[in-house]
Parts: structure tokens; C-alpha cells; sequence
């Protein structure tokens, strides 16, 4: 009993020596600044790829939101994911590599194949991927993790979704 | 004469994803329908209630009751009508897609053949007569092609014909009461008896069995009759148990959200009502992931029970069909695991599929995050303290939960589609505690498991107690202190899984910080983008066997006093250096002395010395 009250004791006083969050000086003028990059690039993206597959429908008109790093119930930051998947179009699925890499390059995305059917793309911390099949393809754009408080992170994640505004196809 | 290029088919007018929401719609509809029929059928006047104003009242009441039963028994049949427009949907996409192809692959031939045209000696009679023999084999394939794209929208125009008639047939109330006493309308209520009997019996493969032989009308029925019986029912394809929670789902939202603006809503209610909001709000999360091959939307709701276990609420939603997947996974987190706790863990299970989906060529995966059991919270009258939870909460949830998982899998194996998946079972915290019970106490079907961040393995003593040799696989981050309170001696919740003679195959995790106030972050860093353990967790899912580390033996690492008190310490002098600036030289002292007293200070504290 008395060496458990010591190492409550002890870290009492770690906690006054200040042990808090953790929290860096990441605040919300960065997740801010960082949820408007990555929106704009992924609404540039999802059209020039959504135009180079000749996409004729879109789940949406793409959606943006910000998801917990690391796990519940402590969540370690934060990051903004926009996506949006293209359900039909008028270029074969056996050529959607093809068209998504040379779209992707031309927007500035270093490109690499992770998997046969899946491509990922980076630039200015922010991470690109698209998985296609005979079904379609799911396209995402993704910020690296926002190392902000707990209390930041519920605000963030409990924000409503952005709609992308990215224009159907005509 | 310049070839004609073959056209592209029409665009698909309604997609599948379009399709299927607009019946959810419907049938959530018909289920209140239902609901209001049934309850005005068995209740009646009051028996006290007697004489003429009784007697018209109950009238009243029969009529009103004829009435919504045929309005339920159009409803059914509308659903039954937008189901199958919803099959033939997905033909089309899938034909479309065949369509597409070959346009394209025959439209590039003929533009090769254009240009060899151009290109070609006008005054080589050989090379000419070749071309136009070219010409006449490219016409008539292209000749074909088009009439199978002008069939194909033929097709679509008709299958939007056939919905329009097959919704007109059943929109007024004349049809509604032919649709009612058709000799052949499925009964619901007997239909609904019959599968809670095959549910009691606790064995899914006979309710796939059963499911397997109902008509389309029947399903149709049950669902909008029992959408919670169906929704939860182990055996029962996954694609219909989300048809019937996402029903539930959005009725209960209608009635309790209309309870909330009457200010009738009870405590319970309220509870329930977040439930159903955070589900729905992490279905909508995913509306635009879509399952690449089949082109359908790729979250399920495969469990909805918002009221259970108190209001806490149970469920579970997979990214990804697992009846049809090769590669499945379950995670069950651990502490204060709720209903809406549910979007966080289902984005941790949308980075491990991510990256598993790259690890398995052309297999699918499937990763189900799985919260039906009464995980220990903060409503208990316990602090918000994690380690505070893992020191009082004792099995007895872990049990309970481990019967209910272990019965979850059961029912995913029972639907399983093709050849059996590669399942595996990952548990996290007290998670890993609840997936020992489903192996030690319940027959739990699954080829591989994965604990992380345990605290204790329950009664299991040795892997093989959980797993055949070579499956159980466990990650144990160093600085992890909820790790370190089943060792080195027996913790509350059982053994640790990372201790060397335990058996396990215990891969790598990043230790995390050394610093006390991050020591409970290192709990939560096992999903994080980019970890060694994420990626080791992925090869599990995938079928693969990652790295192997050695776990831990006395002396390799760092017991949970010594942990506690030299990550105190380190972090006091952390922040004495950032108050008062040392020079570089005196912090390097001062680190090596605090460093030596913890180390001192953890060895004397240690209890197990």
C-alpha cells in the first residue's frame, strides 16, 4: 500500500511539473490552413482524373472532414481526408492506371503503384490515393496527422462535413 | 469509305448505390407502417371500456387497422419491386462496364486502321486489297457491337419501365388491399417467429439454410417487418443485415427525434437517439467508398442494437462485404468502448484495410469493427483514467463479451460466400482480454488472432490455450503501461501474451514516449499511419506472418512501477530544463542522474522484486 501511494506520489508531482496533452503549437489557424490545402488540391485532382477517365457519375460532389491519428478512446491528432469515388465512366477499367497516373503527374503529385489496383501520390504533406476496379474508383486526398490537443480534436472532428463542390460531370 | 466508330452505351441513369438508398427510404417507411398496423391490431379498446362509443371506437379501430395493412402490404410489395430494379442495376453496370471495354478496344482497331490508310501505297494493289479486307472484318464487328449496345439501352430503358409499372401497381389504396389478401402475400409475422426460433437455437448455418430458401416477396416482408430481429441475426447474408439496421436506423431517428421536439424523450431515449445519429453519421462518413470491383458502397451496418447494455448501445459496421471477402478482420477495442465510439475505431480499421489490401494481391479484405459487449465505462462511477478502468473491471465483461464475439463470428462464417475467408480476430486493451474469453470459453472460428496493448489474457496461460501454434500473434509496446499489469505476475485480467514463455509470436510496435503523460498515449498508437505495428497487423490480415521480436523476460523490460517512476522522473527534468534553460552540458548530467535514481527508485517500488 505505501509503495503504491509513492508511485501515485510521484506521479502527482510529474503532473505538476506540467504533463498535460502534449499538445504542440499546432492550433486551429493550422488545421484551418490545412483542411483548405488539402481541399483544394483534392477538388483540382478529383476533376482533372474524373476527366481523364470520363467520368459520367460521381458518388457525390466529394466530401471533406477531419479523422482522428492513432485510436480511442485517446486519439493522438488529427488529419483531413477529402474523397470521392467516380461510379461510372467511358474509359475501360483496364486504363484507369494509366489515366489516373499521367492526371496525377500533371497535377504534381509524385506517383508510385502500392498495389496492382491502387496508386498513391504525394506533394506538400499530403497524400493521394486511388483504388479502381471493374466497380469503379475511390479517390482521396489526405493532410498528414495535426498534432493538437484532445479537446482540438473533438472540435475538429465534430465539425460537418465540406462538400467539395466538384462539378458533375457534363 | 471511313469506318463508323461503334457509339458508347447510354450512361447508367440510376446507379445501384441510388437505388438501394431510395428503397432504404421506402422500407423504413413501411416499417413504421407496419409497426403502427400491428400495435393497432393487438390493442384495441380497453376492456373496461364498454357501450356504443366503445363499440364505434372499436370499429374505428378495425378499419384503421385494414387500412395500414394494406398500405404494409403495398409497401412490401414496392420494396420487393425496388429490390429487384436494384438487381437488374447492378447486370446493366456490370455488362455496361463489358460494353465499354470493347468499344473502346474495337474504336482503337479502327482508328489504327485509319491510319494505315492514310499511310498506306494507294498504288500497292496487295496492301489495298488487304485493307479492304480489313475494312469488311472491322464493319461487321463493329456491325455487332453496336446492336449489343443498342440492345444494352434498350435494356436499362426497359428495366425503368418495369419499376415505374411495378410501383404504379401498388399506389392506391385498391391495390393496397389486393395486394393485402393475394392468396400468396408472405406472412410476415409467422416468417419472423420462425427465424427467432432458428436464432435461439443458436446455430447460424441453419438460418442461412432457412434464409437461403425464402423469396424475394418473403425477405422483403421480414425485413420490413422485423428489421431488428433480421439486422442482428447471425447467418443472415451481410447485405440484407444492413438493409434491415439501416432501416431500423433511420426509423428510430423519425420516432425519437419527433419524441425530442414533443420534449417526451426519456434518458434512455436520448442515449438511443445519439446511437442511431453516430451510426448514421458514420454510414454517411463512407457514402463515397465504394467496393472497386462491384461499383456498391462499401460500409455495412452488420449490427444495431442502440438500446443495449443500458443505452451504451451495441454495434458493428465493416468497410468492405465480408461474405464475399478473402481476407476478413474483427477488431473489438477495449475501455470505454460505446456505440459512439464507433467512427474512430472504424477509421482505424480503415487504415489497417488499406494497407492489408496492399499486401494480399488480388484478395479483398473486409475489417469489421465490432462494439456489441458492455465494455467497461464511465458511467459505472469510474474516473475517465484508463489504467483506473483496467485495475477494477475484473473479467466479468470480458466473458460476457468474449460469448457475444465469439457468436458474431459464428454468424460471419455461417454467411460466408465462396470459399472460407482468412479471419482474423484483433483485440486491443481490455478488447484483447474479451477475444481471449471468445477462444477460452466459446468456440471461436477464426485462423489467425492479434492482441495488442493487453492487459491480460484471461484464463488462457499459454497461446496454444488461445490459438493453434504459430497464430497467435502479439504487439506490446514497451512504454505501454497497460501492457505491463499482467506481468511479471499473474494481472487481475490474466496473463501478459508478451512474455516469452507465454508463446506467442510477438512482432514489433514502436516503444512510444518516455515520458509520463505520454505513457497512455502509447496505449493508443498501435493504429497509428505508419507504425510497425499497424504494418505488422496488416501482414496478419493479409495471411502473412510479420517479424518476429522476443518477448519479454524478466530483466529485457521495464516492469510497470519502474515505467511509471522513471518516465515521472524524465519528465520532470524536462521541464525543469525548459524553465530555467541549462546549457546543454549540465541537462546531459542531469538526465544521467535522474535517469540512475529512477532506475534505482523503480527497482526498491517494484512490488514483484
Amino acid at each position: 500500500m505505501r509503495r503504491s501511494r509513492i508511485v501515485v506520489g510521484i506521479v502527482m508531482m510529474a503532473s505538476l511539473f506540467g504533463c498535460g496533452d502534449g499538445g504542440s503549437g499546432d492550433d486551429s489557424a493550422d488545421a484551418q490552413r490545412t483542411a483548405e490545402e488539402a481541399r483544394t488540391a483534392a477538388t483540382q485532382t478529383f476533376d482533372a482524373v474524373g476527366q481523364g477517365v470520363e467520368a459520367l457519375g460521381y458518388s457525390s460532389t466529394g466530401a471533406g472532414r477531419w479523422v482522428i491519428c492513432g485510436q480511442e478512446p485517446s486519439p493522438n491528432g488529427a488529419q483531413y481526408v477529402a474523397e470521392i469515388a467516380v461510379v461510372q465512366s467511358n474509359v475501360p477499367p483496364s486504363q484507369y492506371g494509366e489515366v489516373v497516373r499521367r492526371q496525377a503527374e500533371a497535377q504534381g503529385w509524385s506517383v508510385e503503384e502500392v498495389a496492382g489496383d491502387t496508386l498513391e501520390g504525394r506533394k506538400d504533406g499530403l497524400t493521394l490515393r486511388a483504388q479502381y476496379g471493374a466497380g469503379g474508383m475511390n479517390l482521396s486526398v489526405r493532410s498528414t496527422c495535426l498534432d493538437v490537443p484532445k479537446d482540438e480534436i473533438r472540435r475538429l472532428t465534430d465539425l460537418p462535413k465540406d462538400d467539395l463542390g466538384v462539378a458533375p460531370p457534363s | 469509305m471511313a469506318l463508323v466508330r461503334v457509339s458508347q452505351p447510354d450512361p447508367l441513369r440510376t446507379t445501384s448505390a441510388a437505388a438501394a438508398s431510395a428503397t432504404t427510404g421506402v422500407r423504413a417507411t413501411g416499417e413504421s407502417v407496419s409497426d403502427a398496423q400491428e400495435s393497432l391490431a393487438s390493442q384495441g379498446t380497453p376492456a373496461s371500456w364498454t357501450g356504443d362509443a366503445s363499440e364505434a371506437a372499436e370499429n374505428e379501430f378495425t378499419a384503421l387497422s385494414a387500412r395500414l395493412d394494406a398500405a404494409s402490404a403495398a409497401f412490401v410489395r414496392a420494396v420487393t419491386v425496388l429490390d429487384a430494379f436494384d438487381d437488374t442495376l447492378q447486370t446493366l453496370s456490370s455488362r455496361r462496364i463489358d460494353l465499354v471495354e470493347r468499344v473502346s478496344e474495337l474504336n482503337g482497331r479502327i482508328d489504327t486502321y485509319d491510319a494505315d490508310v492514310a499511310a498506306s501505297d494507294k498504288d500497292d494493289a496487295t496492301a489495298q486489297e488487304a485493307l479492304v479486307q480489313r475494312s469488311a472484318n472491322l464493319e461487321r464487328e463493329a456491325t455487332a457491337l453496336q446492336a449489343d449496345v443498342d440492345a444494352w439501352n434498350r435494356d436499362q430503358e426497359s428495366a425503368e419501365q418495369t419499376v415505374v409499372s411495378g410501383l404504379q401497381g401498388v399506389d392506391t389504396v385498391a391495390e393496397g388491399q389486393s395486394a393485402a389478401s393475394a392468396p400468396n402475400r408472405a406472412d410476415a409475422a409467422a416468417l419472423a417467429d420462425q427465424l427467432q426460433q432458428k436464432v435461439d437455437s443458436g446455430d447460424p448455418e441453419a438460418v442461412a439454410d432457412w434464409w437461403s430458401g425464402l423469396s424475394p416477396e418473403q425477405v422483403a416482408a421480414l425485413v420490413m417487418h422485423s428489421p431488428q430481429l433480421v439486422g442482428n441475426a447471425g447467418g443472415v447474408p451481410s447485405e440484407v443485415r444492413d438493409e434491415a439496421n439501416r432501416t431500423s436506423m433511420l426509423s428510430d431517428i423519425d420516432y425519437l427525434t419527433q419524441r425530442r421536439d414533443d420534449g417526451q424523450l426519456s434518458d434512455l431515449e436520448r442515449q438511443q437517439l445519439m446511437n442511431a445519429e453516430d451510426a448514421r453519421d458514420t454510414l454517411d462518413d463512407y457514402q463515397d467508398r465504394i467496393d472497386p470491383e462491384t461499383g456498391e458502397n462499401q460500409a455495412f451496418l452488420l449490427v444495431y442494437r442502440p438500446d443495449a447494455f443500458d443505452g451504451d448501445g451495441g454495434v458493428a459496421m465493416s468497410l468492405g462485404n465480408p461474405d464475399t471477402a478473402d481476407d476478413v478482420t474483427s477488431f473489438v477495442p477495449g475501455l470505454t468502448s460505446e456505440a459512439t465510439s464507433l467512427s474512430g475505431n472504424v477509421e482505424s480499421m480503415d487504415r489497417l484495410m488499406q494497407l492489408a489490401d496492399g499486401k494480399n494481391g488480388d484478395r479483398s479484405v473486409a475489417a469489421i469493427t465490432w462494439i456489441d459487449y458492455d465494455a467497461p465505462s464511465s458511467g459505472e462511477g469510474l474516473t475517465d483514467d484508463p489504467w483506473d478502468f483496467l485495475q477494477v473491471a475484473g473479467q466479468g465483461k470480458a466473458t460476457d463479451g468474449g460469448e457475444r464475439f465469439a457468436d458474431f463470428v459464428a454468424g460471419m462464417r455461417a454467411s460466408d460466400q465462396g470459399p472460407d475467408a482468412h479471419f482474423t480476430a484483433i483485440g486491443h486493451s481490455y478488447g484483447s482480454t474479451t477475444v481471449s474469453h471468445a477462444a477460452t470459453d466459446n468456440d471461436l472460428q477464426v485462423d489467425d488472432m492479434v492482441l495488442i496493448g493487453s492487459p491480460g489474457t484471461g484464463s488462457a496461460e499459454t497461446a496454444t490455450d488461445l490459438m493453434p501454434e504459430g497464430h497467435l500473434f502479439v504487439g506490446s509496446a514497451d512504454y505501454d503501461p497497460v501492457t505491463l499489469l499482467g506481468s511479471p505476475a499473474i494481472g487481475a485480467l490474466g496473463h501478459d501474451p508478451a512474455q516469452a514463455d507465454f508463446g506467442a509470436h510477438r512482432f514489433e510496435v514502436d516503444p512510444g514516449s518516455y515520458r509520463v503523460q505520454d505513457l497512455l498515449e502509447n496505449h493508443s498508437s498501435y493504429f497509428n499511419e505508419g507504425s510497425t505495428s499497424l504494418d505488422a497487423m496488416a501482414d496478419v490480415v493479409a495471411g502473412q506472418t510479420p517479424d518476429q521480436v522476443d518477448g519479454r523476460t524478466l530483466g529485457s523490460y521495464q516492469t510497470l512501477d519502474t515505467l511509471v517512476v522513471g518516465s515521472s522522473v524524465v519528465s520532470g527534468g524536462e521541464q525543469i530544463w525548459n524553465g530555467v534553460e541549462w546549457t546543454g552540458g549540465q541537462v546531459a548530467d542531469a538526465a544521467g542522474w535522474t535517469w540512475d535514481k529512477a532506475k534505482d527508485a523503480g527497482s526498491w517500488l517494484n512490488p514483484f522484486d
